[in-house]
């Protein structure tokens, strides 16, 4: 990707996600990630409108006239982005990619945290540690971001989870929100996982394909595994086989569902050619619910 | 009988063993749909279609090799036609006589001197591929006498017949019947001779084929002396008239004889009958042939071959061979089977990428 054809890439995903975060999802982040609390601001007088239950007694009757005190709610939060580079990401069945989806995600999401005026960070790995980007705030951060998960080349193609939540763990200090995005095809991050989610907030996004849960009729499938480079042929013609992947395909997601919920760690399925927006929108609406 | 007319066509043959080294070393370069993870796909079990997967490419690889098989010219030569023309007319004369069993190494056996002696014909009739050609052009007869001489096979040009005679001529096993009539045998094959060219004609008769005899001959082969009938020396001068060469072997050499005794088999050496080999020498240098004598099988062989040697008609007769062409069906198979590859390739084992 030349540096011209990479802005204009990071304009589109701007200007394709200002409306999902302006309008719909508005509100919905802003309420699904809450401050630390409320921080006292002023007193002043009272003047009709303001809620009679936030009347300082106390000052009211030293002054003889109706005080109110003012809190803003504090909120200096940081969102961390922990995106899997790895060589799986580059497959995609609709006009994008794993990994194209992850970075529209992440824009989306940036500029959602840079509209509350929360810090956004960033992490990319693959096997290893790839690039360590860390949080602050303002737009111009969130699109070097963006430009980041866009362009970057991987050096390794492998997906080592484990390392990559180790890192975050002894990188982050303060207590943040981490988006996990991947295709999860490591195995054996359990424990990590639940190390980091007892200190922060993690939110486990899953991305993936539909056709990693089912493949058409079309006969004899030669594939190559983009992590491994190792080739494998698979009868897609046959129906006992299609039924034994797709079964393979469901059981894997089903053990990692069941594991995000044994670590209590909220989880968002995407697959490549959704409309992410709504499906953050559905996610940050129940998250609020529960959280409330 | 199968030949390759063109048998350096086979070094084509590398070429489909360049193709499966090529194959086998691009086995890990294949095209692949590129996949997020094969793992699934792995383990989702194998199809018998995925099992036979290999079998497009070996169906085109039978049909390659059949194709090289096809530029080799395989033919089958089904009939031999001599241009029968010129020949030798040959009268073999063999003892048959009891001193005829004495035993002789052979090939790494033990076998009898007749049974020697008649192996070593058949390859002089028949050719062995190495010292002897065979003589397919020849008219050949063979007398066989013990105390009285016999003609075992007139003197033909059909020698398929003449091995099973052969065969049939046995050891004089009866007293009565024992004994060596080499004069009455020489008179018998000179008269034969004499008359070769009326039973040639009678035999060739239907077939209307112009052969004519170039000379005729006679060997004889013998272990012994003149002790019946005719003597040697009477015939002489009629060879000599016919024009009949004689060409003389004489077989000896200490040997052991097996005798059928009341306790089974024995061995017994046996004393060196006499061979008139004066006599036998003034017989072959008069009439224009050679005496040799025969202690061994291996000599006895090249005595034979000597004599193939000198009895060759100068004329090399012309052979036709009919020879189909086999390609045809194989030509044929190796289209079908490419045919059949191209649809299952279409069809059945139709891959992505």
């Amino acid at each position: 990707m030349t540096p011209k054809e990479l802005a204009k890439k990071v304009r589109y995903i701007q200007i394709q996600t200002n409306r999902a975060v302006n309008d719909v999802l508005a509100g919905e982040y802003l309420s699904a990630f809450k401050g630390a609390g409320m921080e006292f601001e002023e007193v002043r007088e009272y003047q009709p409108g303001d809620e009679v239950r936030s009347i300082d007694w106390n000052v009211t009757a030293r002054q003889g006239r109706p005080y109110v005190k003012r809190f803003h709610e504090e909120r200096e939060l940081t969102v961390m982005f922990a995106v899997d580079m790895s060589g799986s990401g580059q497959f995609g069945s609709t006009n994008q990619t794993k990994n194209e989806l992850s970075a529209e995600l992440c824009a989306l999401l940036s500029f959602s945290a840079v509209k509350s005026n929360d810090k956004v960070g960033m992490l990319l790995f693959t096997d290893k540690i790839e690039r360590f980007i860390p949080p602050a705030k303002g737009v111009s951060h969130a699109l070097r971001l963006i430009r980041e998960v866009l362009a970057y080349q991987p050096e390794g193609t492998g997906t080592d989870i484990t390392a990559a939540l180790d890192y975050l763990g002894r990188v982050i200090r303060k207590k943040c929100v981490v988006f996990l995005i991947s295709d999860f095809q490591g195995e054996g991050f359990k424990k990590q996982l639940g190390v980091l989610s007892k200190r922060h907030d993690v939110i486990a996004v899953s991305v993936g394909d539909k056709l990693e849960l089912s493949l058409p009729d079309i006969g004899l499938l030669e594939l190559e595994d983009l992590e491994t480079g190792e080739l494998s042929t698979i009868d897609t013609g046959s129906k006992s086989v299609r039924r034994a992947y797709s079964l393979l395909g469901a059981e894997r997601s089903r053990q990692l569902q069941a594991m995000f919920r044994s670590l209590d760690v909220d989880q968002i399925d995407l697959q490549t050619g959704d409309d992410y927006a709504k499906k953050l929108v559905r996610f940050f609406r129940s998250r609020e619910r529960r959280h409330r | 009988m199968l030949r390759f007319e063109s048998p350096w066509w086979f070094l084509a043959l590398i070429v489909p063993v360049c193709l499966w080294a090529w194959r086998w070393w691009r086995r890990r370069r294949k095209a692949g749909v590129r996949f997020s993870s094969v793992s699934n796909a792995k383990q989702a079990g194998r199809s018998w279609r995925q099992r036979l997967q290999w079998l497009p490419t070996a169906l085109g690889d039978v049909a390659l090799i059949l194709l090289v098989f096809c530029l080799a010219r395989p033919q089958a030569g089904n009939e031999r036609v001599h241009d029968i023309s010129e020949g030798i007319a040959i009268e073999m004369i063999v003892d048959r006589s009891g001193s005829m069993g004495q035993e002789l190494q052979y090939e790494g056996k033990e076998m009898t001197r007749l049974e020697v002696v008649k192996d070593v014909f058949q390859r002089f009739v028949y050719g062995d591929g190495k010292s002897l050609d065979g003589r397919p052009n020849d008219l050949i007869g063979i007398i066989s006498f013990a105390r009285y001489a016999e003609t075992a096979c007139p003197l033909t040009l059909s020698q398929k017949v003449l091995k099973t005679l052969v065969d049939k001529i046995d050891l004089a096993r009866d007293q009565s019947e024992d004994g060596t009539a080499i004069g009455e045998a020489l008179a018998l094959g000179i008269a034969r001779l004499h008359t070769a060219d009326e039973t040639l004609a009678k035999q060739l008769k239907k077939q209307k084929t112009d052969y004519h005899i170039k000379s005729k001959v006679i060997i004889l082969l013998t272990d012994g002396e003149n002790n019946v009938g005719r003597k040697v020396e009477s015939v002489i001068d009629l060879a000599v008239k016919c024009g009949v060469r004689v060409h003389v072997i004489g077989v000896s050499g200490n040997g052991m004889m097996v005798v059928q005794t009341p306790f089974g088999q024995k061995k017994l050496p046996v004393r060196q009958p006499q061979l008139d080999t004066r006599e036998l020498e003034a017989l072959a240098s008069k009439t224009g042939g050679t005496f040799q004598m025969a202690t061994s099988a291996e000599r006895l062989l090249e005595i034979y071959a000597d004599i193939d040697k000198m009895e060759r008609t100068q004329i090399e007769s012309i052979r036709f061979v009919d020879y189909k062409e086999l390609f045809q069906p194989l030509a044929l198979t190796a289209l079908g089977l490419v045919v059949l590859k191209l649809l299952l390739e279409a069809s059945l084992f139709r891959r992505l990428p």
